[in-house]
C-alpha cells in the first residue's frame, strides 16, 4: 500500500477519487487492501492503539522546516490532539506524503517526498484528523542539501565546516551565535541567505556576517529589502581561502523558536528582478539586479493567470536562488522605460492606451522617471505602483500631470508604501506620470511597475477573524457527519454594488452548502455546510466564489485567506504573513451533539424582541455545556453575546432584539455552538432558520403625567393599531422609577388607548422620568410577539404642595 | 561584615580589613571619601604671604566709554565712564579723576558723568589723565524735538526696572493680586491691553493721571504687596505719568525697535575692597539711533560678595574673586567680567613653561587673578589619569612598569598618542555621545534594535574617525528608515519639533533655550521669536511607519509650520542668534545642519571644545557645559576661543584637540594646591579630583580583579562603556550615577558620592564577589610570588604605582608569621579597591 497523495488537482482528491488518492488513513480501507505493507500494518495497529480521538487538532510546528527537492525526508508535525491524524493536506503540488508513522497526540511523523521538479519556496500544510483540521503551517523546498547545525559553534574555533551550496537548519537560542566556515576560490561568488522570519515561527530578526578568518569583514547584513528581517549577502571572494559565516539575532536575543534555514553557496542572489512583471502566459526576459556580483538575465515563462506576487527564482551557472524574487503578472502588456526619461521633454512615450504597465528603475539619487501615455476623456483610470509590495527598496511618489505639466493627481503611500490613485481624464489627450523616491534616493534595484488600468469592478471574499489577533481559528470548514457547521463570509465590493451569489465547486459527496444570496446592502452573511450521515470522512481544497453583476458583466470574487504567522511588538503587529486561495473543507467523524433552531412561527417586530429557542440533541453520555451564539445578525438586529445550554440540558432561549429601523425582511440565520469534546473545542451550527423581521402590530404614545408622591394617577397611552391581532394582548408599563407601580393591562385590536393606574409611594423622590415605555405581548400561532412601544414617555413626580393647582388641572384635563 | 552571604564569601575579619586600610593610610569609614580629598582644599587664601614690598605699576592704557556718543532728541544724554588700565593688569574707574571737557559747549553739556544734548551739531569730548588725552566724538541730532512718550520704548522699561514684571510679581503666569504682566515684558501688546482695556477704568485714569492705580501702586500710595517701587521724583514715575497724560496710547507699528544693547566697560580688574567701578549701557535702535539705558537697565551680579552692583550700574568691589555683572533691558542681556584682588598683594608669576596655546590662555587668566599653578604631577599620577581619561581603563601592571622605566622626555606625549589610537578611546566617546543622543530603548517608541543600531552607527563613526561636524550633519539630516539609516533615530527618540529644537541647541550649542518657549529667556538673549523661529527648522520632519512594525521612516515634508505661542504666527526658520536663511527646495534640516557645523558658527566648535575640555579637566570653561548663556560666562573665554579655533582648523578631528589638552602643562598639573590656588575651582590652576564615572569604575574593578562582565545583549567580557541600550539594567551602574539617557542634560551623569555607593563598595556584592571570582591573589600565590611581590602587584594594578615604603612596612605587620597569606592579601586587595585613590581620578 502506498500512502501518497495527489496534489496536482486538489478538487479531484476527495471521495470519488479514493482509488487514486490515499489521503485518508481509514482503518476500514486498510483492512480491505489486498496488499498491506508492514509499515502500513504497523500504522494501522498504531491507529487502533490510539483509540482516543480528539477534535480541534493543533499544529504548532513542522520540523525540519524544509527539505531539498528530489529527496525524501522524515518530517515531524508537532502539536496537540493529533492522535487520530489521517492526512497531511498540502495546498500546492510537489510534495508527496509517502507514509505517516509514529502518531501520538503530540506528533505525527511523515515521510515526505519532494518531487525533483517541485517548485522552490513555501508550501502550505495542514493536518487532518478524523475529527478536525489543524492550523495552517509552512514548509520549504530548497535546491540544496540540508544539514543541521551542531552546537557548540559560537566562534571561529568551533565553527562548522560545510560544503558550498548547502542549507543549514538551526536555532539561534538566547544570545547564541552560529558559525560556519566554507572554502571559496578568489572571484567565486559567495552567497549566504537566511530564511528566518519567513519560516513563520517567531519574530526572529537575524543578522548575518561574512568574514575572513583573520576577522576582515566581507559583508554584514541585518535587514534586507527582499527578505525583510531576513538578511542575505552575496559577494565575490577577494581571494582563495576559508570564510566564516555567522548568524545571530540582531540584538543578541534569540529563543528556542528562532529557527533558520541558512543557505550558503555560490548561488545567485539578486536583490530585484526587472521588469517587475509581465503579461500572463508570456515568456519574460528578466534582468536580475545584484549589486555585488553583477547583472544577468533569465527567461521566465509567466503563469497563465494574473498573479499579485509571483515568485521567480534566479538561475545562473546551473544554480538557483533558494528564495524567490517577486514580480506582478497582469493581463496586459509591458512598457519599459527608455533612457533618458528624467524630464517631461524626454518622457518615455507609450503608444498603448490603458491598460498598460510601465516599468522602470530609479537608479540614481534624485532621479525622476517620466512617461507619456494617451487617455480617453471620462474613462476613470486607476494608477497602481508596485514597488515595495514586490520588495523593491523604492518608496515611490507618483504624480499624474496633464499635457501642460500641471499636476492633476499625486500619491505617496496610498497602498502601504506604494502609491495608488484614481484619475478621470477631463479630455482625450496625452498625460504624463512622474515617479520618484520619497527620500530622493535611487539605486539599480529601485525597480517599479506602474499599472494604469481603467477602473473596474472587483470582488473578494474572506472569512473574518473570529478572535482578536488570530487569523487561523475557524478559517476552514470542518463538518462532522450528519451535522452542520457555519462560517461567516464577508465580501468586499470595489467599484460596484448589488446582490452576490455564492458558489463552491465540487463539494465532497454528502456535503451541502446552504447559502442564500447576499443582499446588496450587506457585506457579510453566514454559509451553512451540512454533511450527510453517510458522507465519507476526508478533505478537499476548494474554490469558494461569489458572483455579482456590474454593467451586465459578471464580477467574480474568490476566497482568500491571509494568515499572520508571526506577530510581535507592538500590539501583536504582523511581521510575516502568507496566504492561500483555497477553502479547506473536511468531513469528520460524527459529533456527540447536534444543534437546531426551533424556527419561530412569528415575526420579530421592529423595536421588539424574541427569545429564539436553540435545541441540542445530545448523544448518550455527552452532557457538557454548549455555548451558543449567532453567526451573524441581520441589519438592525442585535443578539446577546452568548448563551449556554447547561450541562445535561437540551435547550436554551437566546435573546434577539430588533431596532426600530431594522429592515423588514425574511432572513436566514444560524446559531453556532461549541463544546469541549475530547479536549478540543468542537464547533457546530444549527440549520439556517427563517427569521422574519416585520413592522409592529401596534404603536403608541404615552401622555405625560404629573403626580405627587403618595398619590395615584391615570397614565394614558394612545395606541395606533397597524395590523389586527387576535385575542387579548398583555401590555405592561416599563421604565418606572422605584416606588412607583402600575398594574398590567390588556388590549384588543379595537383599543385606541390604554390607561394605567399609577401609584406613587409617599416616599418617592421628586423628579422627571423620561424613559417610560410599554411592553406588549401579542400571541400568534401560540408564540409571543414581543413589542416595545411608546418609548420616551414622561412621568413627572412633583412636590406635594408646589404647583398643586397645575397638577390638579393636568389631572382634570386628562380626565 | 554586615550583609555578607556566608555561602559565597569566605569568613573574614572586618577588623583586620579595617586595620589593613588604616595601615595604608586609607579612610574607609562610611561616606568618608566624599569629602576627604577636598579637605586639603579648605585652606584660605594667604593674601599677605608674599613680601609686603610693593611693585611699581605704570599706566598702560585708558579708555572712555562709550567710544563715541550720539545724542538724539531734546532729552538725549549719555553716561560716560573712563577706565584706566595699569601695567599689572589692574583697572581703575577714573571717571571723576580724569579731566573732561567739550570742545564746543554749544552743542552739548557735560556735568561730570553725563553728556547732554543742547543743539544739533558735532563736538568732541576731550578726556585727559596723567598726561594722556583721548577724544570722544559727540553728535547731537533733533535737539529741539521732544518725542512722545512711547509705551514700548519708555513705559515697558519702567515695569522691568521697577521689577513689576518679574516672575515673583506680576510677571507670574497667573499674575499677582489680579494683575498680570508678561514676564520681563515679552508681550508688550498684551501688557498694553491688560493695562488699558482689562477692567477698564481701574488701572489707568486719564483724567487725573497721577491718580492712576498703576502709578499709586508703584509709589506705594495705596496698599501694594510689592511695596514702594519708585518715588515721585523718580524718572520712572515721571515717565509713567507723562505717558498717561498723553492719553496712554499704544505705539504705531513703525516705532523703532531695540536691536541690541552694549555694556561698558567689558571687564574690570579691581584692587582692594570698596573700590568703585561705573558701568554704562547703550542701546541701539532699528532706526540707527542710540540711547543711554544706564538708568533703565536692570543690573545683576552673580557674586555679590566680590562685586555688588547698584541699580545705576555702580559696582563696589568686595572680597577677592570673580564676578559677572549682567545688565538686562527688554529682551536683551549683556555682561561684563569683574575681578577683585586684594590691595597691595605682592605676587610673582613663577615663570613656569607654557607647553602650548592652552597653557598660554590659562596662564594669562591666572596672572590676572594672581594665582600660581600647582606643580606638574608625577609619572604614576599622569599615567593613571591619562589612561582613565583617554581610554576609560587602568594601565596594566606591565604597561605601568614599562612607562615608569621609560626615561625618554617625550614619553607622556607618546602615551597619549598610543591611547588615542586604541579602540577603548572610541568606546568612551561613543558612550558620551550616546548619553547626549539618549540612545535608549523605550516601550513601543524606540525598540532595542533601533537603540542598538543607533549605537553601532555612532560607534562606527567614532571608530573610523569621522569628523564630529560630519557626524552632527548626518544626525540632523538623518532620513529614511531608523533601522536602515540609524542616524534617523535622532528624530525617533524625540518626535516633538519644539523638543527637537531644544535638544539640538543644548547638545550641539550648549544652550538651554527651553525658557523661551513660554517667555523671553530671563538670563539670556533668547526671545520667544528666537525659540519658535529656531524650532521651525524641525517643523517639516515627517514620519511614517516602515515595513517592520518597529520601524519609522523619517523624511522631509513640504508643509508644516511652528506657530508662535502668543501671536499664533507661523514662524520663518531663523538661526539661533543668526539670520533668516533663504530656503528654496531644500530640507530645512539640511540648511540648519550646514549653518550649525559651519566654521563661522559661534557656538558649535566652542561647545564641542568645552565638552572635550570638561571630560579631561573635570570642569568646563563654561560650567555646566550645556548652560551657555550670557549670565553664565566662560571662566576663560580666550582659552575656549583658542580651542574652538583649533578644533575648526583640525577639521573637527577631536583627537588632535585631545592631544593638545593632554600635552598641555595645565592637564598635567598636580592636584595638590599651593597657597594661592587652594580655593580656585574655575581657572585650572591645579588638577581636579574626580570620582570615576559609573561605567569606568565598574570596568576598572573588573579589570583589576580579572573578572569579565556580562551585560544583556553583549558578549561576555564586554565593558560597561560599551552598553548600547541605556535601558540595560545594572545595579552598580545605577548606584554610581550613570546617565539614564532620558534627557540631553549634562547633569544626567552623576559623580557625586553618596552613602549607597559607599555601602555598596563596602558590603555589596560587586567588590567582594569579583575578588573571589577573579582569584587574582590565589593565582599569584600559585605562581610562587612572595607576599611582598603580590602587594606590589596589587598596588600597581589598582593605583598604577608601587606601594610606598611606609605602606609596605605597615602591611608586613599583618603578614608576619602568617602561614596562609591569601586571606590577608585578599583583604589588602579589598582595601585598595575601597580606597579613595582607586575610586577617584586624581
Amino acid at each position: 500500500m502506498v500512502w501518497n497523495f495527489c496534489w496536482s488537482t486538489p478538487r479531484f482528491c476527495f471521495g470519488a477519487a479514493r482509488n487514486v488518492r490515499r489521503s485518508s488513513i481509514d482503518a476500514r480501507e486498510v483492512q480491505r487492501a489486498k496488499r498491506v505493507s508492514p509499515t502500513g500494518l504497523f500504522l494501522v495497529l498504531l491507529l487502533f492503539a490510539a483509540s482516543a480521538q480528539a477534535v480541534a487538532p493543533n499544529l504548532a510546528s513542522i520540523t525540519p522546516t524544509g527539505g531539498q527537492r528530489g529527496t525524501e525526508i522524515e518530517v515531524g508535525f508537532n502539536g496537540d490532539r493529533l492522535q487520530d491524524a489521517e492526512e497531511i493536506i498540502c495546498y500546492e503540488p510537489g510534495l508527496q506524503i509517502v507514509k505517516l508513522s509514529l502518531i501520538t497526540n503530540k506528533v505525527v511523523k511523515a515521510q515526505v517526498k519532494l518531487a525533483p521538479d517541485c517548485k522552490l519556496g513555501e508550501y502550505h500544510l495542514r493536518v487532518r484528523t478524523t475529527s478536525g483540521l489543524s492550523e495552517l503551517r509552512t514548509f520549504f523546498a530548497g535546491p540544496f542539501p540540508v544539514m543541521a547545525e551542531t552546537e557548540p559553534n559560537n566562534q571561529l574555533t568551533n565553527a562548522q565546516r560545510i560544503a558550498l551550496n548547502t542549507t543549514v537548519t538551526g536555532v539561534v537560542s538566547s544570545e547564541d551565535v552560529d558559525s560556519f566556515i566554507v572554502d571559496v576560490k578568489k572571484g567565486q561568488r559567495l552567497s549566504a541567505e537566511v530564511e528566518g522570519i519567513r519560516l513563520g515561527r517567531a519574530v526572529f530578526d537575524a543578522r548575518l556576517t561574512v568574514m575572513e578568518t583573520n576577522g576582515a569583514m566581507i559583508a554584514d547584513a541585518d535587514d534586507t529589502w527582499l527578505g525583510m528581517q531576513d538578511p542575505f549577502v552575496s559577494a565575490l571572494a577577494p581571494h582563495d581561502g576559508t570564510y566564516l559565516i555567522q548568524i545571530r539575532e540582531s540584538t543578541y536575543g534569540g529563543s528556542d523558536n528562532s529557527h533558520y534555514r541558512l543557505h550558503i553557496g555560490t548561488f545567485p542572489r539578486p536583490a530585484m528582478a526587472y521588469p517587475a512583471g509581465g503579461r500572463m502566459g508570456d515568456e519574460l526576459l528578466v534582468t536580475y539586479q545584484s549589486e555585488a556580483t553583477g547583472v544577468f538575465t533569465n527567461k521566465i515563462k509567466l503563469p497563465e493567470v494574473p498573479r499579485d506576487k509571483f515568485g521567480v527564482f534566479a538561475e545562473l551557472d546551473g544554480l538557483s536562488s533558494p528564495t524567490p524574487n517577486w514580480i506582478h503578472v497582469s493581463s496586459f502588456s509591458n512598457v519599459l522605460e527608455r533612457l533618458p526619461n528624467n524630464d517631461r521633454d524626454r518622457a518615455t512615450v507609450t503608444e498603448l492606451d490603458p491598460p498598460l504597465a510601465l516599468n522602470g528603475i530609479i537608479s540614481k539619487k534624485g532621479e525622476e522617471d517620466w512617461f507619456r501615455f494617451h487617455a480617453l476623456k471620462g474613462v476613470a483610470l486607476e494608477f497602481n505602483v508596485y514597488a515595495r509590495r514586490l520588495r523593491s527598496p523604492l518608496d515611490p511618489v507618483l504624480e499624474v500631470l496633464d499635457s501642460k505639466g500641471q499636476v492633476v493627481g499625486s500619491d505617496d503611500d496610498g497602498a502601504g508604501v506604494d502609491s495608488v490613485l484614481k484619475f478621470t481624464p477631463p479630455e482625450t489627450t496625452n498625460y504624463f506620470v512622474r515617479l520618484r523616491d520619497t527620500l530622493g534616493q535611487g539605486r539599480p534595484d529601485f525597480v517599479y511597475r506602474l499599472e494604469i488600468v481603467p477602473v473596474k469592478a472587483q470582488l473578494s471574499l474572506k472569512i473574518p477573524e473570529v478572535s482578536r489577533n488570530d487569523t487561523q481559528s475557524r478559517q476552514f470548514i470542518s463538518v462532522p457527519r450528519g451535522n452542520r457547521f457555519a462560517t461567516l463570509v464577508s465580501a468586499k465590493r470595489v467599484n460596484f454594488g448589488g446582490e452576490l451569489v455564492f458558489d463552491i465547486d465540487a463539494l465532497p459527496k454528502g456535503l451541502t452548502l446552504l447559502a442564500e444570496r447576499m443582499a446588496a446592502n450587506i457585506d457579510s452573511m453566514p454559509l451553512v455546510f451540512e454533511a450527510a450521515p453517510d458522507a465519507p470522512i476526508g478533505s478537499r481544497l476548494l474554490d469558494l466564489t461569489a458572483t455579482g453583476t456590474n454593467d451586465n458583466k459578471a464580477v467574480i470574487g474568490k476566497f482568500r485567506q491571509d494568515v499572520e504567522l508571526v506577530q510581535g511588538q507592538p500590539n501583536n503587529a504582523n511581521y510575516y504573513s502568507t496566504s492561500v486561495d483555497k477553502l479547506c473543507v473536511a468531513i469528520t467523524k460524527e459529533a456527540p451533539y447536534k444543534l437546531r433552531i426551533v424556527e419561530p412561527q412569528v415575526p420579530l417586530v421592529q423595536a421588539g424582541s424574541m427569545r429564539l429557542e436553540v435545541v441540542a440533541e445530545r448523544s448518550a453520555g455527552f452532557d457538557a455545556p454548549i455555548e451558543v451564539n449567532m453567526v451573524w445578525n441581520p441589519p438592525g438586529i442585535s443578539s446577546q453575546s452568548e448563551a449556554t445550554i447547561p450541562k445535561g440540558s437540551t435547550n436554551v432561549f437566546y435573546q434577539l432584539n430588533a431596532g426600530g429601523g431594522a429592515e423588514t425582511k425574511a432572513w436566514k440565520v444560524a446559531v453556532l455552538g461549541h463544546a469541549t469534546v475530547e479536549g478540543g473545542e468542537l464547533y457546530l451550527s444549527t440549520q439556517p432558520a427563517k427569521l422574519e423581521v416585520a413592522t409592529p402590530f401596534v404603536t403608541g404614545k404615552i401622555e405625560t403625567l404629573w403626580i405627587q408622591p403618595g398619590k395615584t394617577g391615570k397614565l394614558t397611552v394612545n395606541l395606533q393599531q397597524a395590523k389586527p391581532f387576535e385575542g387579548k394582548a398583555k401590555i405592561q408599563l416599563g421604565g418606572l422609577p422605584e416606588k412607583v407601580t402600575a398594574p398590567d393591562r390588556e388590549i384588543t385590536k379595537q383599543d385606541q388607548e390604554v390607561v394605567f393606574d399609577v401609584t406613587v409611594d409617599a416616599k418617592c423622590a421628586n423628579g422627571s422620568h423620561k424613559n417610560l415605555f410599554c411592553s406588549l405581548e401579542i400571541k400568534q400561532n401560540g408564540q409571543p410577539i414581543q413589542h416595545t412601544i411608546a418609548s420616551g414617555g414622561i412621568l413627572r413626580i412633583v412636590p406635594p404642595k408646589k404647583d398643586e393647582t397645575k397638577v390638579a388641572v393636568a389631572t382634570q384635563e386628562k380626565k | 561584615m554586615a550583609g555578607k552571604s556566608s555561602n559565597v564569601q569566605k569568613p573574614r575579619s572586618s577588623e583586620r580589613k579595617y586595620h589593613c586600610a588604616r595601615a595604608m593610610g586609607l579612610r574607609v569609614e562610611l561616606g568618608s571619601f566624599s569629602g576627604a580629598w577636598i579637605l586639603v582644599l579648605t585652606a584660605f587664601f594667604l593674601l599677605t604671604s608674599c613680601s609686603p614690598k610693593e611693585t611699581k605699576r605704570t599706566l598702560s592704557d585708558f579708555k572712555c566709554f562709550p567710544p563715541e556718543i550720539h545724542l538724539a532728541g531734546a532729552a538725549g544724554r549719555q553716561t560716560v565712564v573712563v577706565q584706566a588700565t595699569y601695567s599689572d593688569g589692574i583697572t581703575r574707574d577714573i571717571t571723576y579723576d580724569a579731566r573732561c571737557r567739550l570742545t564746543d559747549p554749544r552743542f552739548a553739556h557735560f556735568d561730570g558723568t553725563n553728556v547732554a544734548a543742547r543743539a544739533n551739531g558735532r563736538t568732541d569730548l576731550i578726556v585727559s589723565f596723567e598726561g594722556r588725552t583721548l577724544t570722544v566724538p559727540v553728535t547731537v541730532t533733533n535737539a529741539t524735538t521732544v518725542p512722545n512718550v512711547s509705551f514700548k520704548l519708555d513705559v515697558m522699561p519702567v515695569f522691568m526696572k521697577a521689577g513689576c514684571n518679574q516672575g515673583s510679581c506680576h510677571g507670574a503666569s497667573k499674575g499677582k493680586d489680579g494683575f498680570r504682566l508678561s514676564l520681563f515684558g515679552f508681550d508688550p501688546d498684551g501688557d498694553y491691553y491688560r493695562l488699558t482695556r482689562d477692567q477698564i477704568g481701574r488701572r489707568v485714569n486719564l483724567a487725573i493721571p497721577e491718580e492712576s492705580l498703576i502709578v499709586q501702586k508703584g509709589l506705594g500710595a495705596v496698599q501694594h504687596t510689592g511695596g514702594v517701587r519708585f518715588g515721585t521724583n523718580s524718572e520712572l514715575h515721571k515717565t509713567l505719568v507723562a505717558w498717561l497724560s498723553a492719553g496712554a496710547t499704544n505705539d504705531p507699528p513703525t516705532i523703532p525697535k531695540v536691536t541690541g544693547i552694549e555694556i561698558f566697560p567689558k571687564a574690570a580688574v579691581l584692587e582692594g575692597s570698596n573700590v568703585l567701578q561705573h558701568f554704562t549701557i547703550r542701546g541701539n535702535y532699528s532706526d540707527g539711533s542710540q540711547r543711554d539705558l544706564t538708568r533703565l537697565a536692570v543690573f545683576l551680579s552673580n557674586n555679590d560678595a566680590t562685586a555688588r552692583v547698584a541699580g545705576d550700574g555702580l559696582v563696589t568691589a568686595g572680597q577677592r574673586g570673580e564676578a559677572f555683572i549682567q545688565a538686562r533691558f527688554g529682551e536683551f542681556n549683556v555682561g561684563a567680567q569683574v575681578i577683585v584682588i586684594p590691595k597691595n598683594l605682592v605676587y610673582r608669576w613663577p615663570d613656569v613653561p607654557s607647553l602650548n596655546y592652552i597653557d598660554d590662555a590659562v596662564y594669562a587668566k591666572l596672572k590676572k587673578l594672581r594665582l600660581t599653578p600647582s606643580p606638574v604631577c608625577d609619572d604614576t599620577t599622569f599615567l593613571r589619569r591619562t589612561y582613565i581619561d583617554v581610554a576609560g581603563k587602568l594601565p596594566s601592571v606591565d604597561e605601568t612598569k614599562k612607562f615608569l622605566q621609560d626615561e625618554a622626555p617625550d614619553k607622556r606625549g607618546r602615551l597619549v598618542d598610543d591611547l588615542l589610537a586604541r579602540k577603548e578611546f572610541a568606546d568612551l566617546w561613543v558612550m558620551k555621545f550616546a548619553e547626549l543622543l539618549q540612545i535608549r530603548s523605550r516601550d513601543n517608541v524606540v525598540y532595542p534594535k533601533a537603540a542598538l543600531l543607533y549605537f553601532e552607527w555612532l560607534r562606527d563613526q567614532m571608530a573610523t574617525n569621522v569628523p564630529l561636524d560630519h557626524i552632527v550633519r548626518d544626525l540632523l539630516t538623518g532620513s529614511g528608515s531608523n533601522l536602515k539609516s540609524p542616524a534617523a533615530n535622532y528624530y525617533q527618540i524625540e518626535p516633538d519639533p519644539l523638543k527637537m529644537a531644544e535638544n539640538t541647541a543644548q547638545i550641539f550649542m550648549g544652550m538651554r533655550v527651553q525658557c523661551a518657549q513660554c517667555h523671553n529667556h530671563p538670563f539670556d538673549r533668547w526671545t520667544m521669536n528666537d525659540y519658535y523661529s529656531f524650532a521651525a527648522f524641525f517643523a517639516q520632519v515627517g514620519r511614517k511607519p516602515g515595513d517592520d512594525p518597529r520601524e519609522t521612516v523619517v523624511f522631509d515634508r513640504t508643509s508644516g509650520e511652528v506657530k508662535h505661542l502668543v501671536t499664533g504666527a507661523a514662524m520663518t526658520p531663523k538661526f539661533l542668534g543668526g539670520e533668516v536663511p533663504e530656503i528654496k527646495n531644500e530640507s530645512r534640516r539640511a540648511v540648519l545642519a550646514r549653518w550649525l557645523t559651519s566654521p563661522d558658527n559661534p557656538y558649535f566648535a566652542r561647545n564641542l571644545a568645552n565638552m572635550i575640555w570638561t571630560h579631561f579637566i573635570g570642569r568646563g570653561i563654561i560650567e555646566p557645559v550645556d548652560d551657555v548663556r550670557i549670565s553664565n560666562p566662560a571662566s576663560n573665554p580666550e582659552l575656549l576661543d583658542a580651542m574652538a579655533t583649533r578644533l575648526v582648523s583640525y577639521k573637527y578631528d577631536f583627537k588632535k584637540l585631545i592631544r593638545d589638552i593632554c600635552s598641555s602643562r595645565t592637564y598635567q598639573l598636580s592636584t595638590r594646591a599651593n597657597e594661592t590656588n587652594a580655593q580656585d575651582e574655575r581657572n585650572f590652576s591645579k588638577a581636579g579630583i574626580r570620582r570615576l564615572r559609573a561605567e569606568v569604575l565598574l570596568d576598572c574593578v573588573s579589570q583589576v580583579t580579572d573578572t569579565p562582565n556580562k551585560f544583556p545583549g553583549l558578549p561576555r567580557g564586554a565593558r560597561a562603556v560599551q552598553i548600547a541600550d541605556g535601558n540595560t539594567a545594572n545595579y552598580f551602574l545605577t548606584t554610581f550615577g550613570r546617565a539614564t539617557r532620558t534627557t540631553v542634560c549634562s547633569c544626567e551623569v552623576k559623580i557625586d558620592p553618596n552613602l549607597s555607593q559607599a555601602l555598596h563598595l563596602l558590603n555589596g556584592v560587586t567588590i567582594q564577589k569579583k575578588i573571589e571570582e577573579g582569584g587574582v591573589v590565589k593565582s599569584m600565590i600559585k605562581g610562587k610570588q612572595t607576599p611582598g611581590q603580590i602587594i606590589e602587584n596589587l598596588y600597581l594594578r589598582c593605583f598604577s604605582r608601587p606601594p610606598t615604603k611606609e605602606e609596605t612596612t605597615r602591611l608586613e605587620v599583618f603578614l608576619k608569621g602568617c602561614t596562609e597569606p591569601e586571606p590577608v592579601l585578599d583583604d589588602v586587595f579589598w582595601s585598595l579597591l575601597n580606597a579613595k585613590e582607586f575610586v577617584f581620578n586624581h
